[in-house]
């Protein structure tokens, strides 16, 4: 679905990937997780045509990616909502930008709103919205165009626990309803255990990708798996790998 | 665990967006405190005047303004003035507000184009414009509607192309990066995502640049100008006619004031979108 081919970036004299590359299958759920700084959001752009790499390429469906593409969906940390439109407005940005009739995209949002439980928010300005619901509107808004892959940027790195748990719960659902492929990045070891099918781990800059950790956790994951001893090894494999001192 | 509740939909129903409408009354109340300045300056003006003959070239009484305004309005002496000045301010406004918007555009969006005009825009804000008026106007055909509603427009220019760069320049990048990622056109970019972004500093350069233009059509007139508000309070003072100069003065406040108020109405307007104020 989404190939990455030994992509290396260097800005200046800093070298931040080296030879990186790996494959989203289709339907497929990936964490990407590493150290901070390591290049984690650059490889993130770089797949959604937002930075041309020093060297190699991405492929979406066997074609290389040189600009943004509507099938490949991005979520950034912030929900970065333009505080000037309404919720709805929000939403419907992506499609506005394309051209698509207004009756048209002003259904695909209120459906988008619908599906996030966030239809009575729909005429509300973004600075009248919570954070978790504003971070749900930005995912109203990277669905809308219905993208085939979905990258995120620690989507709920802003959020506080109980709201994350919440949003990756509901994340996994949306995920199972809509088969999406979806690459995430996070800083957080557990999220990355909860959430994917596998782990891609970086390692510090120059970051290189170092290991795939499989996660054989049953489908749907429940909040309670975090407690089994299973779930704990795999977590404590995952720090071994990143070298990050254990808690 | 089955069910897992949302902790930010469960309670929570849409906030309304304007504030609840104020009585009268309550109106009234909130403008007394700016009544009560209005009294006060009066009343010194009144203590000011009151027994000083000797002054009576340089200050007027109330009593004095206020007949002299309607002997002014009556003889059509006023109106025609202030027709002057409103069509300079207008002219002005229209001159200098939009280049400002786009050499301000320019200069924030285009590294070139800050290198080349920046140190003349900032150089020229230094230049006293009462030295070059003179010349401005020499080279525009004389004193007239059209070399003051210049000197009008470059007063307004500086303040504007100022809003203009703060304005353009505080678009947050993660939001470029969205429209980027979007595959927004330049032109999308720019009237979905800079211009409103821009829109409370270039507010605020408006506000300041429609009281100017008032300040500035008075100093264009200052040149040998046969008409307009300024014109009158020049030749008021030079006939020792201190009532005639103090009701172009109020005039001339009474524009800017009005013309502050529809920028203000407009702003709000157009910028529903900010939270509203307790």
């Amino acid at each position: 679905m989404l190939r990455v081919e030994s992509v290396w970036q260097r800005f200046g004299a800093l070298e931040v990937l080296q030879d990186v590359h790996f494959e989203l299958r289709a339907g497929e759920f990936v964490c990407l997780i590493g150290p901070s700084g390591c290049g984690k959001t650059t490889l993130l752009r770089i797949a959604a045509g937002l930075l041309k790499p020093s060297a190699g390429r991405v492929l979406f469906a066997g074609q290389p990616i040189t600009a943004p593409r509507p099938e490949i969906g991005i979520l950034f940390q912030q929900p970065n909502l333009l505080p000037y439109l309404s919720t709805r407005a929000n939403v419907e940005l992506p499609l506005a930008l394309r051209g698509v009739p207004r009756s048209e995209r002003r259904r695909a949002a209120q459906d988008a709103l619908a599906q996030l439980g966030l239809a009575d928010f729909a005429e509300v300005y973004p600075s009248q919205l919570s954070g978790g619901m504003a971070q749900r509107a930005a995912l109203g808004r990277a669905l809308v165009q219905n993208p085939a892959v979905l990258l995120m940027d620690e989507p709920f790195g802003a959020l506080d626990a109980m709201t994350r748990e919440y949003m990756q719960l509901e994340l996994l659902d949306l995920w199972a309803r809509t088969g999406k492929t979806i690459l995430m990045v996070t800083h957080s070891l557990t999220e990355a255990v909860f959430m994917a099918d596998r782990v891609l781990v970086l390692t510090a800059r120059p970051s290189r990708l170092s290991v795939t950790l499989e996660v054989p956790l049953a489908r749907p994951r429940r909040l309670e798996m975090v407690h089994s001893a299973e779930f704990g090894a795999l977590v404590a494999q995952l720090r071994g790998y990143i070298g990050a001192p254990s808690a | 665990m089955a069910q897992t509740i949302s902790p930010s939909t469960q309670t929570i129903s849409p906030p309304r967006l304007s504030a609840p409408r104020l009585s009268p009354l309550r109106r009234l109340w909130a403008r007394l405190p700016a009544i009560a300045v209005a009294v006060g300056l009066l009343a010194l003006w009144h203590i000011q005047t009151r027994d000083s003959a000797s002054l009576a070239f340089v200050i007027a009484t109330p009593q004095a303004v206020w007949q002299a305004f309607g002997q002014l309005i009556n003889n059509g002496t006023l109106p025609n003035h202030l027709a002057t000045t409103l069509l300079e301010v207008t002219l002005g406004l229209l001159m200098g507000v939009p280049s400002a918007l786009v050499l301000g555009y320019l200069i924030a969006r285009n590294r070139f184009a800050e290198r080349t005009f920046a140190p003349y825009v900032i150089g020229f804000q230094a230049v006293p414009l009462i030295a070059i008026a003179p010349i401005l106007i020499t080279r525009l055909g004389g004193p007239g509607v059209a070399s003051v509603s210049v000197v009008a427009a470059l007063i307004v220019f500086f303040p504007m192309l100022m809003a203009t760069l703060v304005g353009i320049r505080g678009v947050p990048s993660e939001l470029r990066e969205l429209f980027r990622a979007l595959n927004a056109s330049p032109w999308q970019t720019f009237y979905r995502l800079e211009l409103p972004s821009a829109a409370p500093s270039l507010f605020g350069g408006l506000r300041v640049s429609v009281t100017l233009a008032v300040v500035g059509t008075v100093v264009g007139e200052g040149y040998g100008a046969t008409a307009g508000l300024g014109f009158m309070i020049f030749s008021s003072r030079f006939m020792y006619n201190p009532a005639g100069v103090m009701v172009g003065v109020f005039t001339l406040t009474a524009l800017a004031l009005l013309l502050y108020e529809i920028v203000a109405r407009l702003e709000r307007r157009a910028l529903r979108w900010r939270a509203p104020q307790p």
